[in-house]
């Protein structure tokens, strides 16, 4: 590190310790929040968790958009695109006059560019699996592998063939087209996701490894602070065209607060925005001073007990059932002050192929105890479940799940590992027996959820999605033919079959859909959470006092 | 060293035990000590329930823990749990991993001493370097880290399968390895200057082995400061494994010891402050039985020792 | 003096090596897949294969071991596997902040203790002495984590006095600075106490109010200099601790200092983070010991042997 960025360094905090800078001074019209850890990358190829994708938003753009309702609207494209009839090709038109930040008006080629890059392995992006759809995606991914092995990484040029992507093609300056291998109802969704938002090359060739830490995008705000660990600052983007301009002059991210010191804050004025952490939501709700700026969401998230199929005591459906039925689902959304609903299936509400009339597993202990006798454990079991580090109050809803297991005679011991580690063993074949899981989507289709978690034909040695090791010809059959068909009605009752016999089997334990909680400052204004992005900071300002 | 020498000195004899007892702090110490160690020992008689027993109405209408009241006389928890319960049951574990702890520092910090001090050259040069390695490592990552390592891997599968589990006794193990470089520096002066003294010089004389002079002869003799530093390094090991339970990698849960209820407790500080604050006093009262205790027993058997410093 | 500078510098890079060695095997032997923490879960084979290459993980421990080494001398302490920054980077710009609270936390400790033990001293045995003796045993057995939420909980949160966490201005160092130093006020007033009792019995004591001095110039002049010459070298011994307590100061109060750093490192099992940081740490004390020990002789000459 060269001597003027540690005197920098040095500067920034002997700065602040100047008298006369008052505590949690804040300017006018900036909006100041804090986060518990930092971002990973600011790249839109490598974004995969969900604050990352709030942060993405504001930076950068995509195709298509999701409105508060969930329903597709354009946002780059100049209007929703031309389907073909076998649902295999889409026509977008890009809009006029969209700049990136550093100036250069925004292209179909840039689209072109954005998502071949997904596939070179020197952008290490997880979008690959998202887009392994589109035509030609699986020879042009193994031939820009086949060329990283061979120059080693970090070299741009494309020698194996095939060069380009074929379902990505820019027809002119400002019409796109992408064509799939098989129809899939879902993929537009695809396009709301940030592997798809358009980055200029030359920007990304200009910085090579450190892109994801100077994004350009043609968001309304762009990335002008960060140091790491510490706080990222965002001003308004002048090369912005969007519809509305956006009312923050300055959104401040702070790092590396805990919840509970980030309520205390909140409360003292030196945050204006607060994710509500559980213990203070009953509190805060009811107290007059607060309770008008909280925001409530149901979360399109599924939390359950995984159990792997392929271990004692777990192969037996009727030991998963018994489970199933010895869960007591009201007294762990209890347990969490009320923050979520009772899950009657997999799919959450809103989600395209939930079915609001299912009814599930009830709380049956004595039912539970009767099918753990069939099945040949009549004194019950002794069983390790593993639950990850990085949610606090998962750890609660498993000693509320113990307790009501031991009622039934299963001994659960409870096992709470580093996030990394849960999650290579959680997806390792014949390793964990019993975890806790979560599921949020990634988009609202019901293939995010079945297609991902249930179907049989994706177990793998490691690295499996499918963290029951679930296997049933019917519902992976079911699975298939949904994914590519092309009628609605029909696809969703395909899910909904699917859907029935997956639980029947129970190789989950569905516990409840979590809801989320936010909370703003009397000064921050049009304040509203969105299903799937929580908060759009395009649309907040600051009421000057 | 005249220090070590005077100390050497005075006898542990009845006379300088009943001059203990007189001093006020090595009164106060041990009657602190006594009431944890009553409550150690009749937690169950004493708590009102389990401590990992979520009850009924162990928590209000909204799901929230109880402020203290009739039936919970310091609240309930998150869980529903008795927080007066857990604190009881927690003193078991603070004072066991103290302990266990305080005997793994010393057994590894007296032979490091020993070994060091009685045989001098390159001995002595080979364990001071390690004893200034392992001091220069700050002790509390050095031990998260070690606790990090505890995830079940197997050791040895023959001829007994040794595990590395998360538990309270590698707990005390790895509290116990961080912390013997105090008790290793000081024993060590005070055998460079007992081995000079004429009684060893009779027994080497005599025809004692090495080894015989060093447990037999020596070791007896370092005794006073030893009983000093056990006690002050208990009060350390229990704040150390509070600390270590803070931050999660401690006795694993559902274990009630005081730095796990504080780590658990302290999401709800600001609508259950009853969650955090009774532990911190516990660990405070306890610690301070023993340092109270040890800085008696320093001014009683030691009383030279400060000008050491 | 400088042939023993010279051994006393020989020791300090031995022990370094030595710390080096022990932090590296650790940190190897910690079970954490750097690849899939930064991939993410969707990551697949060739992305990872790319990461491996690039992290050198395949190599056998000791040629690591030694690229380690090397590259640690030239300033290169690799990057983190969480964020991908470099790890000397991140050091240094974290570095201020433990500074800054390290220093607050000293001067507490110092600005407390000194004149407490000083006046405890003189007026011995009277109730200021005993209360005192108390207060001191009581602070050295409060955990630093709990004694910085409760402080943080009451007068920031509470009361409003002070800001809550972060580190925005000087008075945002208040607060931990206090929560740092005073875990050591009681011990530190003990010791200048004893130390002050033998050295107002001195000759040159008596000899100086003889002559007429008063009181205060006694106390102050004459016995502090001499009292306080035993508390620098514990000083140095308890750089160490100084450095557990900032630990968890920082974690309390937000700080964006090494502490924090360090410990986040631990707890993300990120390799290269730790094992940066940890060789920091030890960097920090071996120096300060170094340090210390070569005022001590300097201000002291009439220690010269062992």
């Amino acid at each position: 590190m060269d001597r003027r960025s540690f005197l920098a360094a040095l500067a920034a905090p002997a700065a602040a310790l100047l008298p006369g800078c008052g505590h949690g001074a804040q300017s006018a019209g900036t909006l100041r929040l804090a986060y518990e850890t930092d971002f990973k990358s600011l790249d839109p190829a490598q974004c995969f968790d969900a604050s990352t994708l709030q942060v993405m938003r504001i930076l950068y753009g995509g195709l298509l958009d999701c409105d508060d309702d969930l329903k597709l609207v354009p946002w780059l494209a100049a209007e929703m695109p031309e389907v073909s009839a076998d649902r295999l090709s889409y026509t977008f038109t890009i809009r006029q006059g969209v700049r990136f930040a550093n100036g250069r008006e925004l292209t179909a080629d840039d689209f072109v560019y954005a998502i071949e890059r997904i596939f070179e392995p020197a952008t290490k992006s997880v979008g690959t699996t998202f887009l392994r759809n589109l035509r030609g995606a699986e020879p042009f991914g193994e031939a820009r592998q086949r060329d990283a092995e061979e120059q080693g990484t970090g070299r741009r040029e494309r020698l194996a063939e095939p060069r380009r992507l074929e379902g990505v093609r820019a027809l002119d300056r400002c019409t796109l087209r992408i064509e799939l291998e098989k129809p899939d109802l879902a993929f537009l969704w695809l396009l709301t996701l940030p592997y798809t938002y358009p980055v200029p090359r030359e920007e990304v060739e200009r910085h090579g490894e450190v892109f994801s830490r100077n994004p350009c995008g043609t968001g309304p705000f762009l990335l002008d602070e960060w140091q790491r660990g510490q706080r990222l600052g965002f001003g308004r983007n002048p090369m912005f065209q969007g519809p509305a301009r956006p009312g923050l002059d300055r959104i401040e991210m702070l790092i590396g607060y805990d919840l509970m010191t980030q309520t205390m804050m909140f409360e003292r004025g030196e945050l204006d925005l607060l994710n509500i952490p559980l213990p203070d939501l009953v509190r805060l709700s009811r107290d007059p001073r607060w309770s008008p700026q909280v925001r409530s969401l149901l979360l399109q998230e599924t939390d359950f007990l995984s159990m792997n199929c392929e271990m004692e005591p777990f192969t037996d459906p009727r030991v998963r059932q018994a489970v199933s039925y010895a869960v007591n689902r009201e007294r762990i959304v209890q347990f969490t002050s009320g923050a979520g609903i009772p899950a009657q299936g997999l799919v959450p509400p809103g989600v395209f192929g939930h079915d609001p009339g299912r009814k599930g597993y009830g709380y049956d202990p004595g039912r539970a105890k009767r099918m753990l006798q069939e099945a040949g454990y009549p004194d019950g079991f002794a069983v390790e479940l593993w639950y990850p580090t990085d949610v606090p109050h998962w750890g609660q809803i498993c000693q509320v799940a113990q307790q009501d297991l031991k009622k039934v005679g299963i001994r659960a011991n409870l096992k709470q590992v580093a996030e990394s580690i849960f999650n290579e063993a959680t997806a390792r074949r014949r390793t964990v027996a019993f975890s806790m899981y979560g599921w949020t989507e990634d988009y609202p289709d019901a293939s995010d959820f079945l297609g991902t978690l249930c179907d049989g034909s994706k177990i793998a040695e490691e690295e499996c999605t499918n963290a029951s090791f679930y296997n049933n010809e019917d519902v992976n059959e079911l699975l298939h033919r949904a994914a590519v068909a092309t009628d609605e009605a029909a696809r969703a009752d395909l899910y909904r079959r699917a859907e029935d016999l997956i639980l029947e089997d129970a190789p989950v334990c569905v516990l409840i859909h979590p809801k989320e909680y936010r909370m703003c400052q009397p000064r921050v204004k049009g304040f509203t959470l969105h299903p799937m992005w929580f908060v759009r900071y395009e649309n907040l300002w600051l009421e000057r006092a | 060293m005249s220090t070590a020498e005077a100390a050497a000195d005075l006898p542990v004899a009845p006379a300088a035990w009943r001059a203990a007892l007189g001093n006020r702090l090595v009164a106060a110490g041990l009657a602190v000590i006594a009431f944890f160690l009553f409550i150690a020992a009749f937690a169950d008689g004493l708590a009102p329930s389990a401590p990992d027993q979520q009850l009924e109405d162990g928590l209000d209408a909204d799901g929230m823990p109880r402020a203290p009241c009739r039936q919970f006389p310091l609240g309930s928890d998150n869980l529903g749990r008795d927080v007066l319960s857990r604190v009881l049951h927690g003193t078991r574990i603070s004072l066991t991993v103290g302990a266990v702890a305080m005997l793994t520092a010393l057994v590894i910090g007296v032979l490091v001493g020993l070994y060091a001090g009685y045989y001098g050259g390159w001995v002595d040069g080979l364990l001071m370097r390690l004893t200034d390695v392992v001091l220069a490592l700050p002790a509390l990552l050095l031990a998260l880290a070690l606790a990090g390592l505890m995830d079940g891997k197997v050791l040895l599968s023959r001829p007994v399968e040794i595990r590395l589990e998360r538990g309270l006794l590698s707990v005390c193990l790895v509290i116990g390895v961080v912390s013997w470089t105090g008790i290793a520096r000081v024993v060590r002066a005070q055998v460079l200057s007992l081995k000079e003294r004429a009684f060893v010089e009779a027994a080497r004389a005599v025809g004692c082995s090495d080894r015989r002079i060093v447990w037999r002869h020596i070791l007896p003799n370092v005794l006073p400061a030893l009983i000093v530093l056990a006690t002050m390094s208990v009060a350390g090991t229990i704040l150390f494994e509070a600390g270590l339970g803070y931050l999660g990698w401690g006795v694993p849960k559902p274990a009630p010891s005081w730095g796990n209820m504080i780590s658990d407790g302290q999401p709800y500080l600001l609508v259950a402050p009853w969650l955090v604050i009774p532990p911190g006093v516990a660990i405070v009262l306890a610690v301070l039985g023993f340092n109270l205790l040890g800085q008696g027993l320093q001014d009683v058997l030691d009383p030279y020792h400060k000008k050491r410093a | 003096m400088i042939v023993r500078l010279l051994r006393r510098l020989l020791w300090a890079a031995l022990t370094l090596l030595g710390t080096s060695l022990i932090v590296f095997l650790i940190a190897h032997a910690v079970p954490a897949d750097p690849i899939k923490a930064f991939a993410g879960p969707h990551a697949d084979k060739a992305t990872q294969e790319a990461l491996r290459r690039e992290l050198h993980l395949d190599d056998p421990l000791a040629t690591q071991y030694l690229r380690f080494l090397g590259n640690a001398l030239r300033g290169d302490l690799g990057r983190s596997n969480v964020t991908r920054e470099p790890v000397i980077e991140a050091i240094l710009a974290r570095f201020p902040a433990t500074l800054a609270l390290s220093l607050g936390g000293l001067l507490i400790w110092l600005v407390v203790s000194i004149p407490l033990g000083v006046l405890t001293a003189k007026h011995r045995d009277k109730p200021i002495d005993r209360v005192t003796l108390v207060l001191a045993t009581v602070t050295v057995s409060v955990p630093t984590f709990w004694l910085g939420r409760m402080l943080q909980f009451e007068l920031a949160y509470r009361l409003g006095w002070f800001p809550v966490a972060g580190l925005f201005s000087w008075t945002s160092l208040i607060l931990p600075s206090v929560t740092l130093g005073i875990v050591g006020v009681g011990y530190y007033a003990r010791l200048v106490h004893s130390n002050m009792l033998d050295v107002l019995n001195q000759d040159y004591i008596r000899a100086a109010r003889a002559r007429g001095l008063s009181e205060p110039v006694v106390l102050f002049k004459h016995g502090l200099r001499n009292a306080c010459l035993p508390v620098l070298t514990v000083l140095g011994m308890d750089m160490a601790g100084l450095l557990g307590g900032v630990v968890f100061t920082e974690s309390v109060f937000a700080l964006p200092g090494l502490g924090a750093l360090s410990l986040q490192a631990v707890l993300n099992l990120d390799v290269p983070m730790i094992m940066g940081t940890v060789l920091f740490a030890a960097l920090l004390v071996v120096t300060a010991n170094l340090v210390v020990d070569c005022v001590y002789r300097l201000v002291d000459p009439r220690i010269k042997g062992a």
